[in-house]
């Protein structure tokens, strides 16, 4: 799909969303991401196990190596948008705690989702972040991958930390992790 | 070290107009976006504004590619080609009274043959926003005769392919 189209999609849907609730872009956001989390698991499962070339499954390309996970993320972002992946994305970063602990920020030169939006302003978004659905997306697939896997990490929290309508320079997304045990 | 390029807000919507995703975040959401508001507000209106939807974004994605092509047959295979990366087949019936131009879909962006959504028979209905908006667009150098638009069929309910039509009294 065109991704100018997808930011597009998403801006007038909200629109609808908030009419429908009555409400503020912020809850209209709350809503959308709420039926975003409900999906994705059930989508992405489905996508890292099943087949999609000659018999192999995406899970092919997953790594048991924590430190590889920016390498991997990267291939996601190649796989989804294409050879321009660099133009929005840049490499992901991953810091590991001694514990065990750590997260993944993945920063963005451009925002797939707001790009093409210049009727929103920062006040509007309040509390709620306007990429919550892309940090959703990343998040779970990562969780997703990671119990394909059996690995000994969980996902404890993906949300988006810079954000181009609010005035910061660069998109961020920021997926913080631990080890399963810990709480 | 060369300082990084900032690129305006213009260069960038025009990357994002020729760059592709994978359909992976349609998936994800659409199916809910058609039960939040067949909840919300019924079937007869969730059909209503999700072309609604539709018919909007392609009013700006028209904006910004400005096809120099206005003739309905091109245009609507230009404009599928830009928005999902599909090719579709686009047959012209004439009858006496009708031209009915079947725009034939098999690789539809919106459905999901997995994913049955009770009490919706179109899942892809928005897909005619985005023709009514290029029927406007064309419109501007060709006028058209009053026109009806309607979704016949869709492979999110167990068809084999799907199908939009424009329908024009003659």
């Amino acid at each position: 799909m065109n991704v100018l189209g997808l930011g597009l999609m998403m801006r007038e849907l909200l629109r609808d969303y908030r009419e429908v609730l009555g409400g503020t872009l912020e809850n209209a956001l709350s809503e959308f991401e709420k039926q975003i989390k409900v999906q994705a698991a059930e989508v992405i499962s489905k996508l890292i196990s099943e087949p999609i070339m000659m018999g192999v499954s995406m899970s092919y390309a997953l790594s048991r190596d924590i430190n590889d996970l920016p390498f991997t993320t990267q291939a996601m972002f190649h796989g989804m948008i294409g050879k321009d992946y660099y133009k929005v994305f840049e490499y992901p970063k991953l810091t590991l705690n001694q514990d065990g602990s750590g997260n993944l920020v993945i920063r963005m030169k451009q925002c797939i989702m707001c790009a093409g939006i210049n009727d929103i302003a920062k006040e509007e978004i309040m509390k709620k972040d306007y990429g919550g659905t892309v940090a959703t997306l990343f998040g779970t697939v990562i969780k997703e991958a990671w119990d394909y896997m059996e690995m000994p990490y969980q996902v404890l929290e993906a949300k988006e930390t810079k954000c181009f309508l609010r005035g910061d320079p660069y998109g961020e997304i920021t997926i913080i992790f631990a080890p399963k045990s810990s709480k | 070290m060369q300082p990084p390029s900032i690129q305006t807000k213009e260069s960038i919507i025009k990357d994002h107009s020729k760059m592709f995703i994978g359909n992976l975040l349609v998936k994800m959401f659409y199916p809910n976006i058609l039960s939040f508001f067949l909840s919300k507000v019924g079937l007869f209106d969730m059909e209503a504004r999700v072309s609604d939807v539709g018919y909007r974004v392609a009013q700006k994605l028209l904006s910004v590619w400005a096809p120099k092509e206005r003739k309905i047959d091109p245009l609507i295979k230009f404009f599928f080609k830009k928005m999902w990366n599909t090719k579709i087949v686009l047959k012209k019936v004439k009858s006496e009274d009708t031209i009915i131009y079947r725009i034939i879909d098999v690789s539809c962006k919106y459905c999901d043959p997995e994913v049955a959504l009770e009490g919706v028979r179109h899942p892809c209905v928005t897909v005619i926003g985005y023709v009514k908006a290029c029927l406007e667009y064309s419109s501007k150098k060709y006028p058209l005769p009053e026109y009806k638009l309607k979704t016949v069929k869709s492979r999110g309910s167990g068809n084999e392919y799907c199908e939009h039509q424009i329908i024009f009294r003659s």
